[in-house]
């Protein structure tokens, strides 16, 4: 029993020193971590909801969705050269309305712990859930709209970069990936213009860098910026004549900040986004006949959100957690529309996410919530959504 | 936020130090550093379970005693456990009176960007057993990292009540 005892500690960490040496900054990385043998490691989550929105002024069909079903694979080559990948089955089928996507597909060398490098299919590092988007990490059934079409979640870009760690409270990533692409942008905003690395156009990179610092436990503040071209060189058939599309240079500032306290989590963000040459995109498109074709100089959304875990109250120690929380978001993707054009009403919301959410343990959630949207055109309607979510 | 950022992703965790440089490194005086090995029973487990308010899912443990000649300098445990798929491994280290002094983390078989850090783990100095040792009282959750901050509270809270239920326990009587 003792020998059990011995190895049990052995397989974590190494009785002795002699095996130990250090190697790029891991801390005195041993060698001996080939011990725990295990190249491959593989994880995942699943996420489906009930979406009931037969209510209100503008009722509309209810839905049920296995929205995601994921898997992750990673394998580690040693112990300063890895690979990560995201697999996505989104909407259950192919055959339906599905589709799969290699959501993040990362090779990382690790040299120090404050400098690294990443090659791939790369998360674009901007606000709170585009890289953290597993669904018992985020309050509500749906993501938070500011990060659907302000940042456009998930947002992968063939790119690389380096990242790291500053010390205990600083860390950043610097990418250059591929960019956007103009001819997607809508007047609901720039989502459509992500190009994910399928065959995508290079023409126009871009450059993102994200910078978190957490003064104190508990606290983080973060901001990030991205900018490209996003015109990618193409060009636009309009009635049998090719029209070279611009440039379109993107910028997007983002800033966020998630405070802790006991049960309590709060959490902010604000994003906007600068689009050049917005006039002649919109001109081009009002002329090929798009559906969306206003496209705003200027778009930003925020949004506020706050949550407090009722079980440390009753049950000290438990894993369990029960979360009201409330989020506010403010968007609108039609802010500053070119001269002579008009600004789609229908894309400047207001929403209330007033909700719960239950874990009986930490990889697993049951979520009710109540959307209600109040775009400016008053078309959107209100829904009550409930959803489950693992993570593995 | 693992909670978990790349989630399972590849095992990027890492060793940092051996137990014995992690055992040298918390008592630098000491000329001698023993090893006990306690095996619970029955009755002592459910009570180190009540108090440590968490599950418990091994009867064996080993403590560490640290001395100069006669002076006791404290208690080590190597708490080895599951934080989501992989291990880690922590040194926790009490006072001769039973308040801890430190944890620090020998091995983390997650991801990096799940580990605690060294300001987040300072939080426990200084603690002993009682109610509020538990997270989202007074000891903060880490951003991102749910199950990383769960699994070190119960470490120290387990190991903290092992004190009680055999260190402080004369009649507790170790293997060797």
């Amino acid at each position: 029993m003792d020998e059990v005892e011995k190895l049990r500690a052995q397989v974590a960490a190494p009785e002795e020193a002699t095996a130990l040496e250090s190697k790029y900054g891991l801390g005195p990385a041993a060698s001996k971590i080939y011990s725990i043998g295990r190249g491959v490691s593989i994880g995942g989550y699943v996420e489906g909801r009930y979406a009931f929105r037969d209510l209100g002024d503008s009722p509309d069909d209810n839905q049920v969705d296995l929205h995601r079903e994921v898997l992750y694979v990673g394998y580690k080559f040693n112990d300063w050269i890895t690979w990560n990948s995201e697999i996505e089955f989104e909407h259950a089928s192919t055959e339906q309305n599905g589709s799969v996507t290699v959501e993040f597909s990362a090779l990382d060398f690790f040299f120090t712990p404050a400098f690294n490098a990443r090659l791939g299919v790369l998360l674009v590092p901007m606000g709170f859930t585009n890289e953290v988007h597993e669904p018992p990490f985020y309050y509500s059934t749906f993501r938070p709209e500011v990060e659907r079409l302000i940042l456009p979640s998930t947002w992968s870009e063939y790119g690389g970069g380096f990242f790291g760690r500053i010390g205990e409270s600083l860390s950043y990533r610097v990418y250059l990936v591929g960019g956007l692409n103009a001819q997607g942008y809508e007047s609901s905003g720039i989502r459509e213009g992500r190009q994910g690395a399928s065959e995508a156009l290079a023409n126009d990179l871009a450059v993102v860098a994200r910078l978190e610092w957490e003064p104190l436990e508990g606290l983080s503040l973060g901001t990030s910026y991205y900018n490209g071209g996003a015109g990618q060189d193409q060009s636009l058939d309009i009635g049998g004549t090719e029209f070279d599309m611009p440039r379109a240079e993107t910028t997007i500032f983002e800033l966020h900040s998630s405070y802790r306290w006991q049960g309590l989590t709060a959490r902010a963000l604000f994003a906007k986004t600068h689009i050049a040459d917005a006039g002649e995109l919109s001109t081009l498109f009002t002329a090929a006949g798009n559906e969306q074709p206003v496209i705003a100089r200027r778009q930003w959304g925020a949004y506020g959100e706050i949550a407090y875990d009722v079980i440390p109250l009753l049950f000290a120690g438990s894993e369990m957690s029960l979360e009201p929380f409330f989020r506010f978001e403010y968007l609108d993707t039609q802010s500053h529309v070119p001269r002579g054009f008009v600004a789609d009403r229908m894309w400047k919301q207001r929403i209330y996410v007033p909700g719960i959410q239950f874990k009986p343990i930490p990889n697993v959630v049951l979520k009710l919530d109540y959307r209600n949207v109040d775009d400016f055109a008053g078309e959107a309607g209100d829904q009550i959504d409930f959803g489950f979510g693992l993570v593995f | 936020m693992l909670c978990l950022a790349l989630a399972a992703g590849a095992a990027s965790g890492a060793v940092f130090r051996s137990q014995e440089d992690a055992l040298r490194d918390a008592f630098p005086d000491a000329d001698r550093i023993e090893a006990h090995r306690y095996v619970l029973d029955e009755a002592q487990a459910s009570q180190l379970r009540a108090l440590a308010e968490t599950d418990l899912d091994r009867k064996l443990w080993t403590v560490h005693t640290a001395h100069k000649g006669d002076e006791l300098l404290g208690y080590a445990v190597l708490d080895v456990r599951t934080v989501r798929t992989f291990q880690e491994a922590l040194l926790i280290v009490l006072t001769p009176d039973g308040a801890v002094r430190s944890v620090r983390v020998l091995a983390f078989h997650e991801p990096l960007e799940y580990q605690p850090s060294e300001r987040w783990l300072g939080l426990f100095g200084g603690r002993r057993l009682g109610p509020e040792l538990h997270l989202k009282r007074d000891i903060r959750q880490i951003a991102g990292a749910t199950l990383s901050s769960q699994s070190v509270t119960r470490a120290v809270r387990t190991t903290l009540a092992l004190y009680q239920v055999v260190i402080r326990d004369p009649g507790a009587v170790a293997l060797d």
